[in-house]
């Protein structure tokens, strides 16, 4: 479980890394120098800070980053060291949309339904589990490559990787909650912004 | 497209047919293996609880000389400040009890300590120090602040269990729960193992008192919420074979808004009491009651009993009545008292008074009976000391009625 959760922090850093070295060399690095990066990110992972590695800083913050979270931190380091975009813009927008979607059922049911607790539910491992499958299926079989997260997500639940037994953790977290709902209301306010560009008129011929 | 995001290439775009077909597969593959691995975890109410000892009439009460005894479990200045005892009689019929002590309550140098009062012998033994932040931090894999409450109690298999706070974050609502178990009767134990209880960054879950037994195996601790919402919750601990944690999961009692560390009493094999504290302005200790073993709770109501925002604890005594401590006060913990009922909580009898000084504090009382029926109290004694007092049923109502005689006009 740690072994697992110092592989995403090294996977982070190194992303973080190669980003901000694609910015001070705009044509690129070697292949060679990007897997340097990630020889530089495990010793960052860890470095000690006031005698505590940076990765078990992070851990003891927030040991539980959802599989969705860590796939993200995954396909961006796959943007910027193998340079490649393994998500289009479906992918994203359902991966935002779920995330918008689950975190504020997670978080937020209880201003409404005062009994209920959702969270509960994520410890019945055979209804989380079919839950999860049904949602990854769907989404596969609809043509989103997103839905291979909830695939990791589930796999992830049964090799209990993560420090949680209970599904909802698998799938949600505060960070990619409001992550997901930033996203989507920055889309929403493009997608407001471009409409007001155009014009009623043009609204209308389009 | 996506803010932030180039165009989408033509690789991007959706999966293939072949790659549907090979993502379900993989996706079916995964839910296959979830379920196979299962889990041991219940969630349904428990079938009972482990019958309380046996009740006993009066006739066949051994015990009728009256017996009250005053003890001190921590030395005097072994810390500057001390508090949060937990007590329980081991299947060896030796005590163990387990508080916290340090500069203050929340500091760095806050630890852990146990006592242990051997059953063939009148005095406690020198503190052991069980946990501290340091300890904490290795054995969780975690930057540790402070540790806090925690309770040790034997489950029916006689392994012991230790249930404690410790904090990553913030103040006392950034707790989370730690569990460790011991083979010996806690002189060693199990490396200790983070429970994950609450979906936001698992804040906020804290421990007070002592748990009831399910007959299936399950452990029925109660714990509480205190970040934002208050609220209790009973965790249900599966134990495996092996005598560590199998499972997990907390319950939340959501309608008990403001209430906080509950105590539970089992009646009988289906029916727990569940005592409260009072948070809201009402300052008036709250019961509530389950028929389930512990399952689902009645809605809490009010005692005529006042409750200062203070713990209270409570147990089943061998001749059925209930047996409860706490503070008699709206606003102070500056005494500490008794009361029994004979209806299951409907009413309370005033029994003896244990502590009253103005201006002190003497709280957080828990409560055990060892295995000749007396009972032992222990809490915190103006925050310097951990405080023992042991008595049996026939003081206790000797002291009621000197308490009614008082009281009467």
């Amino acid at each position: 479980m740690v072994g697992f959760y110092v592989s995403a922090v090294v996977l982070l850093l190194w992303a973080g890394l190669a980003a901000a070295g694609r910015r001070l060399a705009p044509h690129g690095f070697t292949l060679w120098r990007r897997l340097l990066l990630g020889l530089v990110a495990a010793g960052l992972a860890f470095l000690p800070l006031g005698g505590v590695p940076l990765w078990m800083r992070a851990f003891s913050f927030h040991s539980n980053p959802s599989l969705p979270l860590l796939g993200l931190g995954l396909v961006a380091w796959a943007r910027v060291v193998l340079e490649r975009d393994w998500f289009g813009s479906a992918d994203w927008l359902a991966l935002w949309g779920f995330g918008a979607a689950a975190g504020t059922v997670l978080y937020l049911h209880s201003l409404v339904a005062t009994d209920l607790d959702m969270y509960f539910w994520g410890w019945e491992r055979g209804l989380a589990a079919s839950a999860l499958g049904a949602l990854a299926v769907l989404s596969i079989a609809g043509g989103l490559r997103a839905g291979l997260l909830l695939v990791a997500a589930l796999a992830a639940f049964g090799l209990d990787a993560l420090e949680s037994r209970n599904a909802w953790d698998y799938v949600i977290d505060p960070f990619y909650w409001l992550l997901s709902l930033g996203m989507l209301a920055a889309i929403w306010l493009r997608a407001a912004r471009r409409a007001r560009r155009l014009g009623p008129t043009a609204a209308v011929h389009r | 497209m996506t803010p932030g995001l180039p165009p989408a290439s033509p690789a991007c775009q959706r999966l293939s047919p072949r790659a549907r077909v090979g993502g379900v597969l993989l996706a079916l593959g995964a839910l296959a293996f979830a379920l196979g691995r299962g889990g041991s975890g219940e969630s349904v109410a428990p079938p009972g609880i482990q019958a309380p000892p046996p009740m006993l009439s009066a006739a066949g009460w051994t015990d009728a000389v009256p017996h009250f005894a005053r003890g001190w479990v921590s030395p005097p200045a072994h810390t500057p400040s001390v508090h949060g005892s937990s007590l329980c009689a081991l299947p060896s019929g030796d005590l163990l009890a387990i508080w916290y002590g340090g500069s203050r309550e929340g500091g760095i140098d806050v630890a852990l300590y146990t006592s242990r009062l051997p059953a063939a012998s009148g005095s406690w033994t020198t503190p052991r120090l069980e946990m501290d932040r340091v300890m904490a931090q290795q054995e969780l894999d975690r930057v540790i602040k402070k540790v806090g409450n925690a309770v040790i109690f034997p489950d029916p298999r006689g392994l012991l269990w230790m249930v404690f706070v410790s904090v990553s974050v913030g103040g006392w609502s950034g707790s989370a729960l730690n569990v460790r178990t011991s083979a010996d009767e806690g002189r060693t134990w199990s490396s200790s193992e983070r429970l994950t209880l609450n979906p936001f960054l698992n804040l906020s879950t804290l421990v007070r008192n002592k748990p009831i037994f399910a007959r299936d195996g399950r452990i029925g601790l109660p714990v509480y919420h205190e970040m934002a919402a208050k609220f209790p919750q009973i965790l249900w601990l599966t134990p495996g074979a092996d005598g560590r944690l199998a499972d997990y999961r907390v319950r939340n009692l959501l309608g008990q808004a403001g209430l906080i560390q509950p105590a539970l009493v089992p009646l009988d094999e289906n029916r727990v009491l569940m005592l409260l504290r009072d948070r809201s302005a009402d300052r008036l200790m709250r019961l509530a009651l389950s028929q389930d073993a512990g399952w689902t709770w009645s809605e809490a109501r009010h005692t005529d009993l006042p409750n200062p925002d203070a713990a209270v604890d409570g147990l089943r005594l061998r001749d059925g009545r209930i047996l409860i401590v706490y503070n008699h006060a709206s606003r102070s913990r500056e005494n500490l008292r008794l009361a029994v009922s004979s209806d299951q909580g409907r009413t309370w009898r005033a029994g003896a008074v244990i502590e009253e000084t103005p201006w002190e504090e003497y709280s957080y009382p828990t409560l055990a009976e060892d295995r000749q029926g007396r009972i032992h109290l222990t809490y915190t004694w103006r925050r310097e000391r951990i405080c023992h007092v042991s008595f049996n049923i026939a003081w206790l109502d000797q002291r009621s009625l000197a308490q009614d005689r008082a009281n009467s006009p």
